[in-house]
């Protein structure tokens, strides 16, 4: 039976976790964004000069008094934002560790829980190979919601995915009307540095959540091993290593480890994404008043 | 230079190659599924900035099994450092055998002692003894044994060559001794020797068959010289006895080695006072005496073997006895009642000589049949039992030294006082004493005579004796218990030797140098000089006419005391005639035969002491066997092995704890 944190329970904890949000959420989720467009909310913006087919009853007359010079007045407008969560399916979501894609899955449910919940629109994309689907579609409402999660339940995991190609060939990634988030465990060499781009140039904000293992953290098995990727054709697969393990080694793989964290997290300040690392292992409430509340997401 | 004991060790470094083998094959790598190698494929980079340390560690580690695996090997090699005194330096240490028994000459092929083989021999085999710089040593084993030459290079091979020859050169004679050879003492010299050289080889010519340990054997050589035929009937022993009729018997202890023989046995008993001849005559006695066995000894008596007794109490003779040349018929029984000397020899049975190859021990000389005279004369004008008795008893005591004659004037003036060996005066002394022998004054009375040097003082009661001084003649003379009724003081020149004092009054004295002995106490009234007189005399009789020798018969290379009767002594040997003056004699008979003491007695008479010298009875076995007990130590190498074994030890335990540490540092 496949390990699932998706129960009452959690969506419970979710749920108090979400009233205990401020409502104004001048961040990621809330139905009511304020973009940088002039739309029809009472917030006044700012002023422009009156130009030839503008709506007259926009004309700010104090204005006019004072200059004599027609201005309208601008205001705000709001939208409703997609989040648009990407879940690696590969098969290192899984193999090595069951918890770790029963975890991946939680993210990507909380995420979406939230999302729905500020009255968002949310839809999950899995990645497998150089496709994501969308087997959900776009999900508005918490019933909606609900319904979909089933399908995130049932997710395989298997093969590799190459997250650019799957992010950038989505036939809905959106622009500049909410959040992408990225949950793998970016252990590839797919080039996941473009697909960033490619959101950032689509105007989305950007979330990356890198879902490890304990072991993946910190291997503690030694000695001469026959290392198999889970990703692998079979044990002839370049993919497959052997390697003695040695003190050293643990050593080299905790800087090679801690260097490639780095890289996505500087890579991500550099583009002005969010990122953080969660480790299965770690109780759920941490990661979101923890790493989301450092991120900014809440608060 | 390091050298190995056990060279095969250095097969231990085939673990080496086992070793290699170890670390080519592939190792057994444990499968893992997880999730993702990727991280593991970047680390590879990072590992490789270790990659150095940890190659250094690697090699580090393999040259430490390597090096520890070569110690195993090496201390299995048991590897020593030679010095300079374990560099083999060849020398022969050749012992010469020069016993009796190497006189034996061979009957067939080239005929030749076996001495003059073993010489031949050792020319021989010079050449090649100096070759590689060799030293070569030559020892006589003879009874003391010594070294002739000693450790001589082929420099000196001429001078080693000249003393061989030397040793059967025809002026010198053959250099054998004629006893046996002291083989332990040579052994003593050859263990020193190699104590010096433990490579040196020692080269036994001998014709002793000896047997050899098995650790010495690569070290000792016995080389056999006995030749072709040689074959030896030998007399062992001989010994005269009585019969139960007390008549005399000749024994000889005869055997035959190498060849059984038949011989015949030949005696010949010189004055034998036989029934039909009492005033004594020649018996010639021959028999054949076939031998059948090798080596066993058989005992012969003669005459009495000749003899075989029928069942009428009869006797059969068998073989020939001449009685004064003529000779013995059937039936009669020939007793020998007293005789002079005899002689056994061994002959073929022809008569002819033997034609053995050993001719040293195929006679035997029988002395003692009759001894020298001791003419006594006793004169006492007091006859006293107890002083006849005195002379009776140093007659029996005595009587295997001298044949004592004695002439008694009693209650007589007239006496003799020359021509006699032993004067006893008893209660008189004349006017002159006698100088040509012992003179005995007991208990003297009347002036003492002219020119004695003596003054006799009065007679005086009961005293107690006492020594004074420490002589011969008193041995087991206890002065203490004598307690005379009556005794005379004496008093002396310094000529005399005051012996025994009464009282403190000189009573016992000796002139040596006049031999004028006085003891001037009453023997007819003192009990208590019973036990000591007789002592007393006898002493007296040895001490002025001791035996001329102590026996009759002795070994070759034993020393013999010749004691004299006067200022000189002639000795008749196989070697000839030699006078000696000095007394007593220590003759070192080296020679076997018979040997004539001639002195004369202060009477001028000529006294003749004969006795026979044998060769060892061993030595008369030509085809003797022993064992050669040589102590050998092999070169010490224990010593230097050790000492690289505990490096090698060291060495390998610190390899040990080096290689562990190397592993233990290889797992970070």
């Amino acid at each position: 039976m496949k390990l699932s944190y998706l129960n009452d329970e959690f969506f419970g904890r979710l749920e108090t976790l979400a009233l205990n949000l401020r409502t104004n959420l001048a961040g990621f989720f809330g139905g009511k964004h304020l973009v940088k467009t002039y739309g029809q909310t009472v917030e006044f913006a700012d002023y422009r000069e009156y130009m030839l087919g503008d709506d007259i009853r926009r004309i700010d007359w104090n204005l006019y008094s004072r200059f004599e010079k027609y201005f309208l007045k601008l205001f705000t407008d709001e939208r409703q934002m997609h989040v648009q969560i990407f879940l690696d399916c590969s098969a290192s979501m899984e193999k090595g560790d069951p918890k770790k894609a029963a975890y991946a899955i939680s993210v990507a449910a909380a995420l979406g829980f939230l999302a729905v919940h500020n009255m968002d629109k949310v839809s999950f994309n899995l990645m497998k190979k150089n496709r994501s689907t969308n087997t959900t579609g776009t999900i508005v409402g918490k019933n909606a919601f609900f319904r979909a999660i089933g399908e995130l339940e049932n997710i395989e995991f298997s093969d590799d995915t190459d997250i650019a190609e799957a992010i950038t060939s989505s036939p809905n990634t959106g622009t500049n009307d909410g959040l992408t988030v990225i949950i793998s465990d970016f252990f590839t060499e797919s080039a996941w540095k473009k697909a960033v781009d490619y959101l950032s140039y689509k105007k989305r904000q950007v979330m990356l959540v890198q879902v490890l293992s304990p072991d993946e953290i910190d291997p503690a098995y030694m000695g001469r091993v026959h290392l198999i990727d889970s990703e692998s054709e079979d044990l002839a697969d370049t993919k497959n290593m052997k390697i003695r393990i040695t003190r050293g080694m643990q050593l080299a793989y905790a800087e090679a480890f801690k260097d490639l964290v780095e890289d996505l997290r500087s890579f991500c300040v550099s583009r002005g994404a969010e990122f953080f690392s969660v480790s299965c292992d770690k109780p759920f409430e941490k990661t979101l008043f923890g790493d989301l509340l450092k991120a900014g997401i809440v608060g | 230079m390091m050298k190995l004991l056990l060279p095969l060790g250095l097969l231990g470094l085939l673990s080496i190659l086992v070793l290699i083998i170890i670390y080519i094959i592939k190792p057994n790598y444990q499968q893992k599924f997880i999730s993702s190698t990727y991280v593991w494929k970047l680390s590879l980079k990072y590992a490789k900035k270790r990659v150095p340390m940890s190659m250094l560690r690697n090699i580090l580690l393999i040259i430490c099994q390597v090096l520890l695996l070569t110690s195993c090997a090496m201390i299995l090699t048991r590897p020593y450092f030679a010095d300079e005194r374990e560099e083999p330096v060849k020398e022969q240490v050749i012992l010469i055998d020069a016993s009796a028994s190497m006189y034996t000459l061979s009957t067939t092929g080239e005929r030749m002692t076996r001495f003059q083989r073993a010489i031949n021999m050792i020319q021989d085999s010079l050449t090649e003894a100096f070759e590689d710089d060799g030293l070569v040593s030559l020892m006589i084993v003879n009874d003391n044994p010594k070294y002739l030459i000693q450790r001589v290079d082929s420099t000196n091979e001429n001078t080693l060559r000249d003393a061989l020859d030397d040793l059967v050169s025809s002026e010198k004679g053959v250099q054998c001794t004629y006893g046996e050879p002291n083989v332990e003492a040579a052994i003593d010299l050859c263990e020193e020797m190699l104590v010096n050289n433990p490579y040196a080889k020692v080269m036994f010519y001998t014709d002793t068959n000896y047997t050899l340990n098995e650790d010495i054997q690569d070290v000792v050589n016995i080389i056999d010289v006995k030749g072709e035929g040689e074959k030896n009937a030998a007399i062992l022993e001989g010994r005269v006895s009585r019969t139960e009729l007390n008549t005399f018997r000749f024994e000889a202890d005869i055997a035959v080695y190498g060849s059984v023989m038949d011989i015949q046995i030949a005696l010949t008993v010189n004055n034998a006072v036989t029934t039909a001849y009492p005033n004594g005559t020649t018996i010639e006695c021959f028999f054949n005496y076939p031998i059948p066995y090798l080596g066993v000894v058989e005992t012969v008596m003669l005459p009495q073997d000749m003899y075989t007794k029928n069942d009428d109490d009869s006797y059969t003779l068998t073989g020939e006895i001449y009685e004064n040349g003529v000779a013995v018929e059937q039936g009669r029984y020939l007793e020998i009642f007293s005789y002079d000397s005899a002689e056994v020899s061994l002959r073929n049975v022809s008569g002819g000589d033997l034609g053995d190859s050993l001719s040293f021990d195929n006679s035997f000389s029988y002395y003692g049949g009759k001894r020298a005279d001791l003419n006594i004369e006793y004169c006492t004008t007091l006859s006293n039992p107890f002083t006849r008795s005195l002379l009776r008893a140093a007659q029996t005591t005595l009587a295997s030294k001298w044949n004592y004659t004695y002439k008694v004037y009693e209650n007589s003036d007239s006496f003799e006082t020359e021509g006699y060996d032993v004067y006893v005066f008893e209660h008189t002394m004349p006017r002159v004493l006698p100088s040509d022998g012992l003179v005995i004054l007991l208990d003297p009375s009347g002036a003492a005579p002219a020119g004695s040097g003596l003054r006799l003082m009065e007679y005086k009661t009961p005293g107690m004796f006492a020594a004074v001084a420490n002589h011969d003649i008193l041995n087991n003379v206890n002065a203490t218990s004598i307690i005379v009724n009556r005794y005379m003081g004496v008093t002396a020149d310094e000529n005399y030797k005051v012996l025994m004092t009464c009282n403190n009054v000189p009573v016992v004295l000796l002139n040596e140098k006049e031999r004028i002995f006085i003891a001037s106490i009453d023997v007819h009234n003192t009990q208590s000089i019973i036990n000591s007189l007789p002592f007393l005399m006898c002493n007296l009789l040895n001490y002025f006419y001791p035996e001329t020798v102590s026996g009759y018969l002795f070994d070759v290379n034993d020393t013999v005391e010749i004691n004299g009767l006067s200022d000189a002594v002639t000795v008749t040997s196989p070697l000839g005639d030699k006078t000696y003056n000095e007394f007593p004699l220590l003759l070192s008979l080296d020679l076997p035969g018979q040997y004539t003491v001639v002195q004369n007695t202060f009477t001028n008479r000529q006294v003749y002491t004969n006795f026979y010298v044998k060769m060892p009875a061993a030595e008369s076995d030509i085809v003797a066997v022993g064992d050669f007990d040589l102590y050998y130590e092999p070169p010490k190498l224990e010593q230097y092995m050790d000492e690289i074994l505990m490096y090698l030890a060291i060495a390998l335990v610190a390899l040990i704890v080096a290689e562990w540490w190397l592993q233990s540092r290889s797992q970070y």
